[in-house]
């Protein structure tokens, strides 16, 4: 049996001539439609990344010696804000956005799960993302000296995380019991896949990162700091495990799911061995799980042997992943469009990063060191909780990440616009966000192997310049990514199925979807619907 | 009546028996929140150990945990599981007395629990900025009150439900998922009892 007869119009969709549409900002506001919060979620991710990148860049330059910030805190939080920005306001989010447009789609589902809450999310996020932002540019956030900015810093990062907790946990809950009969656990899209294994590996981190919080905060506001948890110099060491090996990996694991959609999709091809494929995804999530590596708790935590062992072992699942994509790329032998690069730069990036964690943990390179001495400062003195290498690898992650983000975006874009998006700025991006991810990463790496204290003014300075080119690299990335889905929406109407070779749901419906998104749909038998309608064509 | 004209070949397949979303949801929600607990009790011991480690004492002397409340406590909340799910049985075979009857008697274990938890702090007369034992203790207890207190509200919202009609035997996914939750926060409090309580 052919797998639709779907493609749902928007005067065919069974929801729509019940549904009393509001319009404008009201309508956006009070929105529950999975297509608005998803398209609302990915445009405040953008907007974020633009200012943590620049926050980066801006960082690396004031540590330049002979550059002056206004002090030696005002670094230290304006710092840590471009890193907290980079997890919570951008890579986070991003995912979050085009899980919660496309995955509803992928599973055949007719909304997310929860659409109330996944709304409520949203706009708590947005809402205390901008509580957070002021409070540090007002003079709060760590290290700060007005205590109560502090706090009110605190309050707004407990109540980002909380947010996209909630966001998460409708987004996995569409993918465990909203799927369409016949679709299987096994038979879900990778992206959907992935984004139940983040999800899970999220929660579990997430949950920790807000126990740290608390203790952080109760100790700051009700025991003014009496104990280490809510003393200024302790408190981001002890956040600072969300960004460092093994947990950062974590922040990659939609990648995956979205460079294994496109393979198959440029390939039109099945997926060989899809379950071997699948597994990695879920090994790489769980050896990312790094909750317990926390440092500020953990004394000499490169040699404790479970960290050696997750350090090393992040790596291999990538190796499976990768084979996976080699092995439909042979099959398929795909044209190489812009989002096919981007998802396998972003790939051979997170290799990259992989081989970074196993190096740190090689006792004879001495690659971690004290996380607050001065002779690290040059680059790092603004990040006291990690150390030079982990600065780097975490750079190389979310960088790895981000354009993962980016091909799901050039990927899914006419889905998401409604238009043909052009692949030329993508195309771009590859070069753009590869070089960027290197320039932001490697100076740190520099560091790292030169022992810190060898490292002279003239070379910190050079590094310094080198990091801020690729923050201003990875800037460009994502305006290009902006540039191309904004300058679609005057181009031609997207068809169903623009790539012409979708496999899975999302691409049986219209460009943008109607209310309801689907028609009547049959019964699925396979992880590719689509491909059988065709072969039975 | 029985329909003649009926033909079993054409009637359409059962639906997939799925997990109901809210019961999903609401293990997930579970899952961060023991994450929650984890983390805090990890980071407890952690400190504990680093303590003994070195030769020093991790309990205050000027502190007194007693165990009895603790234990009062913690068979207040086992009963009350009992309770939970004597509700949720209820709920399955539309025995509506039985349900009211057992999600009242669980609030009410809830209620004396937040009653005894604060007679078993007022005890100990800790100071919350005393020392990194009393900090961990206080925001562990508290924050499990939080939980408690979450559960009851979420009990009183399917109560609700239950009295508005919507907790039938066909559909009581609204009573199971109240009862999951519960469940975790009791799992939470067997670990506090534990690490704690007993250990110390």
């Amino acid at each position: 049996m052919a797998m639709t007869e779907t493609s749902a119009p928007a005067e065919t969709a069974p929801d729509a001539a019940d549904t009393h549409e509001v319009g404008g900002l009201a309508g956006m506001l009070g929105s529950g439609d999975h297509k608005v919060l998803g398209r609302i979620w990915i445009t405040c991710a953008l907007v974020f990344g633009l200012m943590g990148f620049t926050l980066v860049g801006i960082t690396a330059l004031g540590q330049v010696p002979d550059a002056s910030f206004p002090s030696a805190n005002a670094a230290f939080r304006i710092s840590t804000l471009g890193r907290v920005s980079m997890l919570l306001l951008f890579i986070l989010p991003l995912f979050i956005g085009l899980a919660t447009y496309v995955v509803p789609l992928q599973v055949g589902a007719r909304t997310i799960a929860f659409p109330r809450a996944a709304g409520a999310a949203l706009w708590t996020w947005l809402l205390a993302s901008a509580v957070m932002l002021g409070s540090f540019l007002a003079g709060g956030g760590f290290r700060a000296e007005d205590q109560r900015l502090v706090d009110l810093s605190l309050v707004a990062f407990g109540a980002v995380v909380a947010s996209l907790l909630l966001a998460t946990i409708c987004i996995m809950t569409t993918v465990v019991a909203l799927r369409t009969q016949g679709m299987s656990l096994d038979r879900v899209p990778f992206f959907s896949w992935s984004m139940l294994v983040a999800g899970a590996v999220w929660l579990m981190q997430l949950g920790v990162a807000m126990a740290n919080l608390a203790l952080i905060y109760v100790d700051h506001h009700f025991a003014g700091a009496a104990t280490p948890f809510g003393r200024a110099e302790a408190q981001f060491p002890q956040l600072s495990w969300v960004i460092s090996q093994p947990a950062v990996f974590a922040l990659a694991i939609p990648a995956l799911g979205i460079t294994s959609d496109i393979v198959v999709g440029l390939g039109r091809s099945r997926q060989p061995q899809r379950g071997v494929l699948l597994a990695g995804i879920g090994l790489f999530g769980a050896v990312s799980f790094g909750a317990w590596a926390q440092p500020g708790f953990i004394r000499d935590l490169p040699e404790n042997a479970f960290f050696v062992g997750a350090s090393v072992a992040v790596g291999l699942p990538l190796f499976l992943v990768l084979g996976g994509w080699i092995a439909a790329l042979v099959r398929g032998k795909p044209k190489v469009a812009g989002p096919l690069a981007l998802g396998l730069v972003s790939g051979l990036l997170l290799m990259g990063a992989a081989l970074a964690s196993a190096l740190y943990v090689m006792k004879p390179l001495d690659l971690y060191g004290e996380p607050t001495t001065a002779a690290v400062g040059a680059l790092t003195g603004a990040v006291w909780g990690q150390d030079a290498w982990q600065v780097g690898l975490a750079g190389l992650v979310v960088v790895a990440a981000a354009l993962g983000a980016f091909a799901g975006l050039a990927w899914w874009g006419p889905k998401i616009t409604g238009h043909v998006v052009g692949d030329g700025p993508a195309k771009l991006v590859v070069l753009t966000g590869g070089l960027g991810a290197l320039l932001i990463a490697v100076p740190y790496f520099v560091i790292g192997f030169s022992n810190s204290s060898e490292v002279s003014g003239s070379t910190l300075k050079t590094l310094s310049y080198a990091t801020d080119a690729g923050a201003v690299l990875v800037l460009v990335s994502i305006l290009l990514i902006g540039f191309a889905l904004l300058k679609s929406l005057s181009g031609p109407a997207a068809a169903n199925d623009p790539w012409g070779g979708g496999q899975t749901l999302e691409w049986a419906t219209a460009s943008p979807p109607a209310q309801g998104n689907f028609g009547e749909l049959a019964l699925v038998e396979s992880a590719e619907p689509l491909l059988d309608g065709a072969e039975e064509v | 009546m029985y329909d003649e004209t009926l033909n079993l070949a054409e009637v359409p397949a059962a639906p997939v028996a799925r997990p109901r979303v809210l019961i999903v949801a609401t293990a997930f929600a579970a899952v961060a929140a023991l994450m929650y607990f984890a983390g805090l009790i990890g980071i407890y011991l952690t400190q504990r150990a680093a303590e003994i480690a070195q030769g020093r004492v991790w309990l205050p002397e000027s502190v007194d945990i007693p165990l009895t409340q603790a234990n009062m406590l913690f068979g207040t909340l086992l009963l009350s599981v009992i309770l939970i799910h004597w509700a949720s049985q209820a709920a399955r075979n539309d025995d509506r007395p039985h349900l009211y009857l057992a999600l009242g008697l669980t609030l009410l274990m809830g209620f004396a629990f937040i009653n005894q938890s604060f007679y078993l702090l007022s005890l100990t007369e800790m100071d919350l900025a005393a020392g990194r034992f009393e900090l961990l203790v206080y925001t562990i207890a508290i924050s499990h009150m939080i939980m408690l207190m979450a559960a009851m509200l979420y009990l009183v919202v399917v109560a609700f439900r239950a009295l508005g009609g919507q907790e039938t035997s066909v559909h009581h996914d609204g009573v199971k998922s109240a009862a999951l939750l519960w469940d975790a926060m009791v799992l939470v409090y067997g670990l506090i009892w534990i690490s704690i309580y007993v250990m110390k």
